[in-house]
């Protein structure tokens, strides 16, 4: 099974609020998705849709599994962090690795010992007494030692310090990942997960915008280092974006020919970032 | 699915490991502490006034009861400290079930919970579970141990006195079978409560915040406005009668062995098992059981379908 998850015109509603609007998506084995969008936007209630948290209308295969009727199913094959912070105060770090090994069949208590052995936390240690960092090193320690093949993480590096986000990820992509698995991310630090994004989903109010692969991307938008000279060709170029920084002006295109932005001057692949809130301008223009 | 009960079991005494272990516990030392002081204290009260008249006439006074009269004092003590023990008991685990639904979802640690392999019916009754069978039996092996060491506590003291702890304790002592009555207490209680404690759990799931305001004001509410609903319709003000059904099962709830009076022409360890016998035979039983039925099958429906963050 290639495909990981699967929805057809998914939509859910709260009363008239509509926070997702007929969602049709794919997504295949060994992606690291991107899921960027707004407050408000539907990320969290995609994400609960997909770890069946939430009723919804429309079709949504989740590893051939339907998330709502078989939640506890799917959360076999499925690990998720939700924001920061929600393991149990009460719980010692034994007894949370106990509890999660004879619950969950698929848990390695050896490799989560390991992972533990490179922090500072000690069996017999509190989470109450944990930092907001040893916390999520704990859980991560826990995720990662089950062989899911879906990881989805809502925010979770939400209020870290920076070396233990920085720590987040690069352990996540060099002891856990490979093409076997997939994972979903929603951050509102969209720069600190680029890198290590194959695709991206932009989500704006209960729609997906942007549907698309990091490559495709790259060879259809470009941010450009535009000098004063040639500021009146590249406006005719109609860049999505543009703004001043030292006197020249950055500008971003969606333009199918590389080679007539070159002559515009410096060309560089845009940030996703910028590129989320021109492509946000673009749809309200729309 | 057995191995996720006993993991979610053992869970529950990972987080109550103070409501459920170390209360029996500190009530059993403070229980043995407070006998040890009335010991000294009739010590130096005996060496003030100069003679050992005191506790020589309480020694006096235990070698002129017959054998079964002595039975009947250690029952009297047993039997009270395993209604105090059941009364903590019930106490405990109100309090228990009415967090049990709602104090992950506080903190948050409900994500936690339910993002592994164990579903909402296992996690909800596995908790009920834990208070209607595990806590009581935990509660119950405390009690033994403080009998056996309350009875070699008075065997020593005796000892000291020169008496024969044997004749005096051992014998006519009845640990076993009171200790039986109490478990028959426990269940008496359990069956009782168990309405009382569906409310709770559903009360623990469905409040947003308070879950003790709600589980004490709904019923509350209910109770005032069909008293008043009778007053108005049938101008019949004195409906304290209908309340007398509901308190019957706090009472037993409660104090699960009645109103029992023990002494020589009081009630034998028999009498209060066959009293406990009857008090499960009563068909309120089984609409309590039915209303807790009700109510967490609305709990596990409520943490399936709403409880979600």
């Amino acid at each position: 099974m290639t495909q990981i998850i699967k929805a057809t015109n998914l939509s859910k509603s709260y009363g008239k609020f509509q926070a997702l609007k007929n969602i049709n998506l794919t997504i295949g084995k060994g992606k690291i998705v991107g899921l960027i969008g707004p407050n408000g936007a539907g990320k969290t209630t995609l994400l609960k849709s997909l770890l069946g948290l939430t009723a919804y209308d429309g079709d949504l295969e989740v590893m051939g599994i339907s998330p709502f009727k078989e939640r506890a199913k799917l959360m076999e094959d499925i690990c998720f962090i939700a924001d920061v912070a929600v393991l149990p105060d009460w719980i010692k770090v034994n007894e949370v690795l106990d509890f999660v090994e004879q619950t969950h069949p698929k848990f390695s208590r050896t490799k989560a010992e390991s992972f533990l052995k490179k922090t500072k936390l000690g069996a017999k240690q509190k989470v109450k007494s944990m930092s907001k960092g040893m916390v999520v090193q704990l859980h991560l320690a826990i995720v990662m030692s089950i062989e899911a093949k879906l990881l989805v993480l809502d925010e979770p590096t939400l209020g870290l310090d920076i070396i233990y986000r920085k720590d987040f990820y690069d352990n996540l992509l060099n002891d856990y990942f490979d093409n076997e698995r997939t994972i979903i991310i929603t951050t509102h630090q969209v720069e600190e997960i680029e890198h290590i994004l194959t695709d991206l989903l932009f989500i704006k109010d209960g729609e997906i915008v942007l549907d698309a692969n990091m490559e495709e991307l790259t060879e259809e938008y470009f941010e450009v280092m535009v000098s004063s000279e040639n500021y009146e060709d590249a406006m005719s170029f109609k860049p999505l974006q543009s703004r001043k920084v030292f006197g020249k002006h950055v500008m971003l295109f969606k333009h199918p020919n590389r080679g007539e932005l070159e002559a515009l001057g410096e060309v560089q692949r845009p940030g996703v970032a910028d590129l989320f809130v021109a492509m946000l301008k673009e749809e309200d223009a729309a | 699915m057995i191995k996720n009960f006993k993991a979610l079991i053992r869970r529950e005494f990972w987080e109550h490991r103070g409501a459920f272990i170390k209360t029996p516990i500190i009530i059993s030392i403070v229980l043995l502490v407070i006998a040890i002081i009335g010991y000294i204290i009739g010590l130096v009260f005996a060496s003030k006034t100069g003679s050992t008249e005191f506790v020589d006439k309480g020694i006096n006074e235990l070698h002129k009861l017959s054998e079964t009269q002595l039975g009947t004092f250690w029952d009297v003590q047993l039997i009270s400290t395993s209604t105090l023990f059941l009364f903590v008991l019930y106490i405990v685990l109100f309090f228990f079930i009415l967090g049990s639904l709602f104090d992950d979802r506080k903190d948050g640690s409900i994500q936690f919970w339910k993002s592994l392999p164990i579903s909402d019916s296992e996690t909800v009754l596995s908790k009920l579970i834990t208070a209607m069978i595990f806590v009581p039996l935990v509660f119950t092996a405390i009690f033994v141990l403080y009998s056996i060491a309350n009875l070699v506590l008075t065997s020593i003291l005796l000892m000291f006195h020169g008496q024969n702890p044997w004749s005096l304790v051992w014998i006519p002592a009845n640990i076993g079978k009171v200790t039986l009555i109490m478990l028959m207490g426990a269940l008496t209680q359990m069956l009782w409560a168990l309405p009382i404690y569906g409310w709770l759990m559903f009360s623990s799931s469905w409040s947003k915040r308070r879950p003790f305001l709600f589980a004490i004001f709904i019923p509350l509410l209910v109770a005032v406005a069909w008293y008043f609903l009778n007053v108005v319709t049938r101008m019949n003000f004195a409906q304290v009668d209908m309340f007398k059904w509901p308190a019957k099962y706090f009472m037993f709830a409660a104090l699960p062995y009645g109103s029992i009076s023990l002494g020589d022409n009081g009630m034998s360890l028999n009498d209060i098992a066959s009293n406990l016998k009857a008090s499960i035979m009563h068909v309120e039983i089984i609409y309590g059981i039915i209303f807790a039925a009700v109510f967490i099958a609305l709990s596990i429906w409520v943490r399936r379908y709403r409880n979600t963050t």
